[in-house]
């Protein structure tokens, strides 16, 4: 790994306002950027579909961002590197949710049933077929309607849709206003720690910036580990950068949060969305990430 | 202009008086709507808490900095619009020929929405203040264009002739008499244009992102499941609306008196 000092110093990270990120705030305020002679500045993309063109623009250095849409971007001839894995699945991190009353218990109830998505062909249909074909059902026994994921709650609630596939806080808001039952734990089963979210730059930068990729990576391991074994350090930094409060903040399940990359891990993800077609072709997670 | 009956400047307080009537029964619909649980209070807080938020905002540095970047992305907007669509107008008002060769042109690009341009907006400058900037200007040049350009074809002929027999040319007769004559047109096209650039904005913040903002802290607040927070947040953009439509009055009355009471001294 690349040890020498950073070629870019002035970093822009391209973000979405979620607990996900909650690492790179921690590495803010305790000054682990300045520790590395990073200075960073953030900027909120409301989704990988935004951050994506803004990395191309050059407007932002590094994105957070779902590796569906990472792999998309690459087929389509996007040259983009993954440098480091940011989240995975977790328990209760994302769930299937249903009204109380409404008899949808487990997968095996799923049929015939519509089924809100925040966006289609993205992770979370990916989750939903798995989820059905585990139980012996496939996408073409239920409806999708795509649905933004802070508008999922009331849809449920309206009858507008039947089930809800919601990662937090939406899942917890769901349990506490609607008392809503759990249908299926989204990352359960095969998909138990699947991959979920990471950063990445373009090729371009990749190429050129190699110990300030070395130098943030090294930030982001420390700045996890914190996340994750500091008692309350997730609840007291997320609604300094969220608009959550402080209970939610409190109570609400964190997904995942890891650092480092495992290509074997990630390789899941091209894999099954070559299966689902959502890749046309095989796709090896190693030609992706930084350093080849 | 001449057979358009003069309007008087708003008789303030009575005006006044019917705004505040509005917003009250406003207040007073929504305030039942959510009391009587006819919608949940957890989609459509109650008006009370709604404003009590928003009170709440004014103490918050995040806050005012997310209504400097907004405003500052649709004033730099508007005024590159603005400079680009009253030179532009001019000419397509003064020359008939030029109008048929950019008319078919404009009416191509104009319903394109500005929304609809976000992703290449983003591509070419990022998700800062210039992709808004950008967004809202595109927005705002079609009012502009065609208020200046309605303006030019309003034009009183006399004041023109008179230019021309004191040996005014063009460009000078056009700068003299025609955009003189023509301001309050292009007035009432910036104050439409003003509130084009602050939804434009908005709604370029809400669904790109961006460093900040008021569509940032709308969404964010979204994201969080924060929905009073949300709705705050709207509310503020609406009141910052109408301050700007107050202030963009107050200036037209002050700058183009002289029309509505039909002086047009041509100057």
């Amino acid at each position: 790994m690349a040890d020498g000092a950073p070629e870019t110093t002035e970093l822009t990270l391209g973000l979405i306002p979620i607990a996900d990120v909650a690492p790179v705030f921690i590495a803010i305020e305790r000054g682990l950027f300045e520790a590395e002679g990073l200075t960073v500045t953030t900027e909120f993309a409301a989704g990988g579909a935004a951050a994506i063109p803004a990395l191309q623009a050059g407007d932002i250095d590094f994105a957070f961002g779902g590796y569906p849409s990472t792999y998309k971007a690459i087929e389509a001839g996007i040259p983009l590197v993954i440098t480091q894995e940011a989240v995975r699945g977790a328990d209760l991190f994302g769930g299937f949710y249903a009204l109380p009353d409404s008899g949808i218990e487990g997968p095996a109830d799923l049929a015939g049933k519509t089924i809100a998505v925040n966006t289609l062909n993205n992770i979370v249909q990916m989750t939903v077929q798995i989820h059905l074909q585990e139980a012996g059902l496939s996408l073409d026994d239920v409806t999708l309607v795509e649905i933004p994921f802070p508008e999922q709650v009331g849809a449920l609630e309206l009858g507008n849709v039947d089930v809800i596939s919601v990662v937090e806080p939406f899942g917890t808001i769901a349990r506490t206003s609607l008392d809503a039952t759990l249908v299926v734990d989204m990352f359960s089963g095969t998909l138990d720690g699947f991959p979920v979210a990471g950063w990445q730059v373009t090729a371009e930068f990749a190429e050129a910036n190699p110990n300030t990729i070395a130098a943030f990576n090294r930030v982001l391991v420390e700045a996890t580990d914190i996340a994750v074994n500091e008692e309350g350090a997730l609840a007291a930094i997320v609604p300094t950068y969220t608009s959550a409060s402080e209970e939610l903040a409190a109570t609400l399940n964190y997904p995942n949060m890891v650092s480092g990359l495992d290509v074997g891990a990630l390789q899941a993800v091209p894999d099954l969305m070559l299966e689902q077609g959502l890749l046309s072709d095989a796709m090896s997670s190693a030609d992706h990430v930084i350093g080849n | 202009m001449t057979a358009t009956a003069p309007r008087r400047p708003l008789a303030l307080p009575t005006s006044w008086v019917r705004g505040v009537v509005g917003v009250l029964v406003m207040f007073g619909f929504v305030e039942l709507l959510t009391r009587a649980e006819l919608v949940s209070a957890d989609y459509l807080p109650p008006a009370s808490s709604l404003v009590g938020e928003s009170f709440g905002l004014l103490d918050d540095g995040n806050f005012w900095s997310a209504v400097g970047t907004t405003l500052w992305a649709s004033f730099y907007g508007l005024v590159r619009a603005i400079l680009i669509a009253v030179p532009v107008g001019l000419l397509l008002g003064l020359s008939k020929r030029a109008y048929r060769a950019a008319i078919v042109v404009v009416e191509l690009l104009r319903p394109i929405p500005s929304v609809a341009l976000i992703p290449l907006a983003i591509l070419q400058f990022g998700l800062g203040t210039p992709m808004k900037a950008f967004l809202a200007t595109y927005a705002c040049l079609w009012p502009l264009l065609f208020n200046t350009i309605y303006g030019m074809k309003e034009m009183d002929e006399v004041g023109v002739d008179t230019a021309r027999a004191f040996g005014l040319g063009g460009f000078r007769r056009a700068l003299r008499v025609n955009l003189p004559a023509a301001s309050p047109f292009i007035f009432t096209g910036v104050k439409i244009a003003s509130s084009v650039a602050l939804i434009v904005v908005i709604a370029a913040e809400i669904v790109a992102g961006g460093g900040g903002g008021l569509g940032v802290e709308i969404g964010s607040a979204r994201l969080s499941g924060n929905v009073k927070l949300s709705y705050a947040y709207t509310l503020v953009t609406g009141v910052i609306g109408i301050l700007l439509y107050i202030v963009l009055e107050a200036l037209e009355r002050r700058l183009f008196g002289w029309n509505r009471i039909g002086q047009a001294d041509g100057r």
